[in-house]
């Protein structure tokens, strides 16, 4: 940076480029030719190709489509921004002392959020262009007006939202964040319905928008205390556009967003027995299921048993079924073996028993519910096939998956203990050669 | 000058993180029960590196942990690290538990019951004023209070030796005096500290013997009369006076 001609504007105008780049390097990683030829390139030839041909052979459904479709379908994309300062934590250390350099660049991290929306709003509007002129009868020019008019929604959402998360944090953010989202789409939908109604254009909505975003870009600008936040955004922004490429990689784990657990917030019993396998399975239950990346996993994996178990022919659902147990206690085996390796975890000198059996009765915890709901699935479909007696499978079919659940976490338990208890042979074994071979040498 | 009987002997031959790349070569030295050993040094002298050995967590180990107290001669590095309780520079914590959690973890682990758990750990909570934090994350706590609870976790287990790495770090004025007097508790108790410090005024304070650890062996150990005539200075000379003296670059080994 040269000290003499940087100024503010080229200061965030350089931090806009350099946060691309970043971008883009995350990208480069895993965007190869060999991606870009078989996966990329097919995806968007299969894709053109089937937008095009619905553009010109619309599908029955599409004359179903409401009028307000397209401003909602813009409105809810518009409606995921944030405000963008491209603040750096290092900042903190002179540059926030300068109000007149923070009030500037927080005044091009405007003009660059409003650009981002109109920019995706315009996108957003060209691929519903065909469908906007042909089935709705809109002009070019209202498309136009329509994608604006959206961008700036989007821009005062982003301020909205801005004051929302500096206001509250925890729990109490996350639903005033959802509170404000919801009212904002459901006023602009009921306001633009009524002025299509009146047959008014959408520049109206503009007259409140406009003043409205000058109004909140004043407010933001002489708002104080909000580096902090600032810097969680630019974080979580940066995070957003790699996420994609580094979700197999596990390692950024983000801290729970309230002072204390909403599940199980005073650490309450959930076995009665009180052994150390237990209380350790217990604690490692808690906390798989306050993580929520885990409870989406298990209601994707649950969704999955339930769509194979209902949907297969009956022979086939029986096997799905045990099958799918099977898969669920292997799961939850490598996530107790990722658990026990965090670094809290593995401080402590951990006991084989302990570990074994605290594992046991963790996936029981779990699995042993999802298998007797299978079970559940594949009673009821007995009853509504067969009828009568036949519906004594639903009472009878749980406890089977319960029990097929019980016996094969067991049977996994004593592979699991065998196979450690070798691999700490061989590594007894290996040490001592080559102690063996040191001494020798 | 404590003449018990060792706690724990430490000979350690040869160590470090790959094989054939030794970081630490003959460091030998002993801890008596109730005692206070400074493990003082240069940054990479290779104090972290005794530290990871005692807890087992080094890949390449050559050497013996002799506890004469209870008649063993060799202990299994596993069997050691449940003797030991750990207390880091930088606290560990688990982002999905509570406070009271990582205590309930510690305990299960350690074999404590749920009874000795609550009586334990209730004047810990008290003493540390974490006890209205009990249901919190430690991870939103700040760097003090997450040192408190490593704090709080060491002294729940009641191990024989306390590891612990920069004690003076993190900690505010009344959190250190805490800590000192919870430890002289342990000491009262038979438990041993090895504290590694930068802090040498303190550490000339408040331990009863020093180990100065020099590129990757032992410049000088025993007790400060000891650790002066090791660096030829006379009566009196501060303790990081004798450490500048046996840590400049060709005196120390």
């Amino acid at each position: 940076m040269s000290g003499g001609r940087m100024n503010p504007m080229l200061l965030t105008l350089e931090r806009i480029v350099s946060f691309w780049r970043k971008v883009w390097k995350g990208w480069r990683l895993v965007l190869d030719w060999t991606v870009l030829l078989y996966i990329v390139l097919p995806a968007l030839w299969i894709g053109g190709g089937i937008y095009t041909e619905s553009m010109r052979q619309p599908p029955p459904w599409v004359d179903m489509i409401p009028a307000t479709t397209p401003i909602l379908v813009l409105a809810v994309t518009l409606l995921r921004g944030r405000l963008r300062t491209f603040a750096e934590p290092g900042d903190g250390l002179f540059l926030r002392n300068n109000r007149s350099w923070t009030a500037r660049m927080i005044a091009v991290g405007f003009f660059y959020t409003l650009a981002a929306r109109l920019l995706t709003a315009l996108t957003v509007t060209a691929v519903m262009l065909p469908l906007a002129t042909s089935r709705l009868g809109w002009t070019d020019g209202q498309c136009l007006i329509l994608a604006v008019s959206s961008a700036l929604l989007g821009f005062v959402w982003t301020l909205a939202r801005d004051r929302v998360e500096r206001r509250w944090t925890g729990w109490r953010r996350t639903v005033a964040n959802a509170t404000a989202r919801i009212a904002v789409l459901a006023g602009w939908g009921f306001g633009t319905g009524l002025l299509f109604q009146a047959g008014r254009p959408l520049l109206y909505a503009d007259a409140v928008l406009v003043p409205l975003a000058i109004w909140l870009a004043w407010r933001r600008l002489s708002a104080s205390g909000a580096f902090a936040h600032e810097v969680d955004v630019e974080r979580d922004a940066y995070a957003a556009c790699v996420r994609w490429i580094l979700m197999e990689a596990g390692e950024v784990v983000n801290p729970p967003s309230t002072k204390r657990p909403l599940l199980f917030p005073k650490s309450g019993r959930l076995f009665r027995r009180r052994e150390a396998r237990q209380r350790v399975a217990e604690l490692w239950l808690r906390a798989t299921l306050r993580d929520p990346s885990m409870v989406r996993s298990l209601l994707v994996l649950t969704g999955a048993g339930s769509a194979a178990v209902w949907l297969s022919p009956a022979w086939l659902a029986v096997i799905a079924w045990v099958g799918m147990v099977a898969l669920t206690i292997l799961w939850l085996h490598g996530q107790w073996n990722q658990w026990v390796t965090e670094r809290y975890i593995a401080l402590f000198d951990w006991r084989d028993e302990t570990l074994h059996k605290g594992e046991e009765s963790g996936r029981m915890g779990i699995g042993l519910p999802i298998a007797a709901f299978w079970g559940l699935l594949v009673g009821l479909r007995f009853g509504i096939q067969h009828g009568g007696y036949g519906w004594l499978a639903a009472i009878a079919a749980p406890a089977a998956g319960w029990a097929i659940a019980w016996f094969a976490n067991a049977r996994a338990t004593d592979w699991y203990g065998m196979r450690a208890r070798v691999k700490a042979q061989l590594e007894a074994a290996r040490r001592t050669k080559e102690a063996e071979a040191h001494e020798a040498g | 000058m404590n003449e018990q009987r060792p706690l724990m002997e430490v000979e350690i031959r040869e160590a470090g993180y790959e094989s054939g790349k030794p970081i630490l070569r003959d460091v030998a030295f002993d801890i008596r029960p109730g005692e206070r050993v400074g493990l003082l040094g240069p940054n990479g002298a290779g104090k972290s590196t005794i530290m990871k050995g005692l807890l087992g967590q080094l890949p390449h180990w050559r050497g013996t942990v002799a506890w004469p107290g209870r008649g063993e001669a060799g202990v299994r590095q596993r069997e050691m690290s449940s003797r030991i309780a750990y207390i880091p520079e930088q606290p560990i914590l688990y982002e999905r538990f509570t406070l009271w959690e990582h205590l309930q973890l510690a305990a299960a682990v350690s074999g404590i019951s749920e009874a000795q758990l609550r009586e334990r750990s209730a004047p810990l909570l008290r003493r540390f004023r974490l006890d209205r934090a009990r249901h919190d994350y430690p991870i939103r706590f700040s760097k003090g209070m997450q040192q408190k609870v490593m704090l709080v976790v060491a002294f729940l287990l009641e191990p024989e030796l306390f590891l612990v790495d920069e004690p003076f770090i993190g900690l505010d004025p009344a959190a250190v005096m805490e800590l000192l007097e919870a430890l002289d508790e342990e000491r009262r108790r038979g438990a041993a500290v090895l504290l590694t410090t930068h802090v040498l005024d303190s550490a000339e304070r408040l331990c009863d013997r020093f180990v100065l650890v020099h590129a990757g062996g032992v410049a000088a150990k025993g007790t400060l009369p000891d650790i002066r005539a090791a660096a030829g200075s006379p009566d009196g000379t501060p303790l990081f006076d004798c450490f500048r003296a046996l840590t400049t670059e060709g005196t120390g080994s």
